[in-house]
């Protein structure tokens, strides 16, 4: 891949998208714009107020439009402007089975999508079907091939959507595509801002899901509700892209729009080169607007929260939604003990964990281990998996472990390295990529009655099957924990 | 800008999409934080919501009562049935009178974490007009007037009593009415509710905001060609 020389892109302070032929005065002159990063861009694709805090803004990118949907919509007569903005991945119907490209039993209406597919494509559409090099989840899909750019604002029905929001843009699931292939807008609420600081040094080991975690714990399920979170601080600056990829991953589990991280040379590097990522031609023009982006020194949030990272240990939750998460050395809670209004959901958590409030979380019989999802299945969460594992077994009382990487490039890479003979000696099952068992999509589920250390983002009731139990995690204590066949501290295989 | 429909205008529209005002049997069912996922479980029993996907007035075709056999079986449905299948007799709206319930009063976050519109979607697959809580999930706060189900939303303290009458006197209906926006039983004094008002006129009209979004087209399309200047590339990145 061709990595374009970014550092060298000089941004002279006289550069402003004003320039423009015709004296078109540019909407999008983030130069002159002031503020947080999350007004900056939401002011840019302001189509119109609809009256208080509701809004009409401009999509840059959608992920969606199926080909059912997409055809049916042609069929009615409906003009569809630039099919280049939208990108389709069908990540939720195509099994991650070893066997799926010879096995034709396996995931669901691959057949169809592929005919639908092909006419997608002649319109100008991206889709990236199960037999494409590019297939894969869609939020790793996105970044991987240079669609999601810093600046945008990216859409489409998939809850984790917020995940592109760590290439510094403005992204959120649950949108109807459909409405959005007609229009290419979108209809909002505004949201309030929260910038949430992370501070301290993360300690040797940890990851950024323990990172997030350690977040959603402390602010709660429902933290960031009403607001767009911008994550920044000394420890998420540090983080490769991959990683803040984890964390805006999770910014839904705290109810909020969406997770941002300000983009910077991280990862301006991380997205040159890409497929869809702004050419040479293009690429200064880009980086003066990009660089823009981040939010200005004085600059105020609704909300501002520090929370400090120093000492804590890798996260595990113990219950059944992911702000249940404790430290590896912590104990599980007594819900007779906790905050009156948690009381209930805590209850009701023991009950459906089979833990004993009391009880130390280390140490726990695991059934099942699993590495991958939209969270940590990116190139650089399998390196640091295969290093915990490198010669060593999964234990006996492992019933699955697998790995499923999140996407078919990230795929091949890890093979070229060798990864996958690591984990398959480890005992590992390696698998195809795509969405599984986060959500036991196509077969791709936990057994019933069994425990799953997972490094996903949901651990509700029956989330990964009927009647299963899931400790969410980051990718290496998982790696740790299918080698001790118990929940385990990957600090003792640094 | 919204125009607010006179009475007589949104009463004449039925639309499934439609929120005016309802009269029926309320359920407590006063659980904290309960999940998108738990009203509307992923896995296979989704497939039959793609009608719905395509036309989302496709939502009440299904609509039967709570113990059904088709779509809205599938609403809480870890907690309808026992992992061998029966039916769950602790569930409230497997109890008599709730199993008819077209109310619910719900606990705080009700709806957290959603997936998509689903939750919703069963929600009104199985015959429910509006949900009271002191708060919802976002997202599927959002769904809810995309598919004409009323979310009012009220302190703890008043959901708490209206959940006490109910359950003093659970056979008598009650009235949530957006146009009054009041909630009335006769054993009880009415409570009023606030709602934002450009949700109220798409509840109460029963109208998608495509044709707000189609209103503003020119706007959007002038703006289009301003960012295909401004930014080309992401449009065509060569």
């Amino acid at each position: 891949m061709k990595r374009r020389d970014f550092v060298r892109t000089s941004v002279g302070a006289g550069f402003v998208v004003a320039t423009l032929p015709n004296g078109v005065l540019a909407r999008f002159a983030p130069q002159q714009a002031r503020g947080t990063m999350f007004d900056k861009i939401w002011d840019a694709h302001v189509v119109a107020n609809l009256g208080g805090d509701d809004y009409l803004l401009q999509v840059d990118r959608c992920i969606g439009g199926s080909p059912n949907q997409l055809l049916e919509m042609l069929a009615a007569g409906v003009e569809i402007k630039h099919p280049e903005m939208f990108f389709n991945v069908p990540d939720h119907g195509v099994s991650t089975d070893p066997n799926r490209y010879t096995d034709l039993s396996l995931g669901s209406g691959w057949q169809q999508y592929e005919e639908h597919a092909e006419r997608m494509r002649e319109l100008g559409f991206n889709t990236f079907g199960q037999f494409d090099p590019r297939y894969g989840i869609q939020h790793v899909v996105g970044p991987e091939t240079g669609l999601s750019q810093p600046g945008m604002l990216l859409c489409a029905g998939d809850s984790h959507t917020c995940t592109h929001g760590a290439m510094g843009l403005i992204s959120w699931g649950g949108e109807d595509t459909d409405l959005v292939l007609r229009t290419g807008t979108v209809v909002r609420h505004r949201p309030m801002t929260m910038r949430v600081n992370v501070v301290g040094t993360l300690g040797p080991g940890l990851r950024a899901k323990d990172v997030i975690l350690k977040i959603i714990a402390q602010l709660g399920t429902d933290g960031g509700n009403g607001y767009a979170v911008e994550y920044a601080g000394p420890v998420v600056r540090a983080l490769p892209q991959d990683s803040r990829f984890s964390i805006c991953n999770l910014a839904v589990e705290m109810a909020s729009l969406t997770g941002m991280v300000a983009p910077d040379d991280t990862t301006y590097e991380w997205l040159a080169g890409r497929e869809f990522a702004p050419s040479e031609r293009y690429w200064d023009q880009a980086m003066a607007q990009w660089q823009a982006l981040p939010t200005d020194a004085d600059a105020t949030f609704d909300r501002e929260e520090s929370i400090d990272m120093s000492g804590i240990d890798p996260q595990v939750t113990w219950g059944i939604n992911p702000e249940h998460a404790i430290g590896i050395n912590d104990r599980v809670p007594d819900p007779e003990r906790a905050p009156a209004v948690k009381r209930e959901t805590y209850r009701q958590a023991i009950a459906y964990s089979g833990l004993t409030p009391g009880q130390p979380i280390l140490g726990t019989p695991i059934d099942e281990a699993f590495i991958g999802s939209c969270v940590e299945s990116r190139i650089s969460d399998l390196r640091a998996a295969a290093q915990v594992v490198r010669g060593r077994r999964v234990a006996s009382n492992v019933l699955t472990a697998w790995v499923v990487p999140g996407s078919n490039a990230t795929k091949r890479q890890a093979e070229a390295e060798g990864l996958d003979v690591i984990f398959k000696a480890a005992g590992f099952e390696w698998r195809e990529a795509g969405c599984s068992k986060c959500y036991g999509p196509n077969g791709d589920y936990v057994a019933p009655g069994r425990r799953c250390i997972a490094n996903s983002n949901r651990n509700y009731i029956g989330r990964q099957g009927r009647d299963t139990k899931t400790n969410l995690a980051s990718t290496t204590t998982v790696a740790a924990s299918a080698i001790e066949g118990r929940i385990a501290d990957v600090r003792n295989y640094l | 800008m919204c125009v607010v429909p006179t009475e007589e205008e949104v009463v004449t529209l039925q639309t499934a999409l439609q929120f005016v005002r309802h009269t029926g049997i309320a359920a407590p069912f006063l659980q904290p934080e309960v999940e998108g996922e738990f009203i509307a479980p992923v896995g296979p029993e989704l497939h039959d919501l793609h009608a719905v996907h395509m036309d989302r007035s496709a939502v009440v075709l299904d609509a039967h009562s709570h113990d059904g056999s088709s779509a809205g079986q599938h609403a809480f449905q870890g907690w309808r049935y026992r992992v061998d299948g029966s039916e769950n007799p602790d569930f409230v709206l497997n109890q008599a009178p709730y199993r008819n319930a077209s109310i619910l009063i719900a606990g705080r976050s009700f709806g957290q974490g959603s997936l998509q519109a689903f939750g919703v979607i069963r929600l009104r697959q199985c015959g429910m007009r509006a949900i009271i809580a002191p708060s919802f999930g976002p997202v599927f706060h959002d769904d809810c007037f995309d598919y004409g189900l009323l979310p009012v939303t009220l302190a703890e303290e008043v959901v708490g009593r209206i959940a006490d009458a109910v359950r003093a006197n659970p056979e008598v209906e009650m009235t949530v009415d957006l146009v009054s926006q009041l909630i009335e039983r006769p054993d009880m004094e009415p409570i009023p509710f606030q709602m934002d008002a450009r949700r109220r006129v798409s509840l109460l009209t029963g109208a998608t905001n495509l044709e707000e979004r189609l209103q503003h087209g020119d706007s959007a399309a002038a703006m289009r060609s301003r960012d295909q200047i401004a930014r080309p590339w992401i449009y065509n990145n060569r």
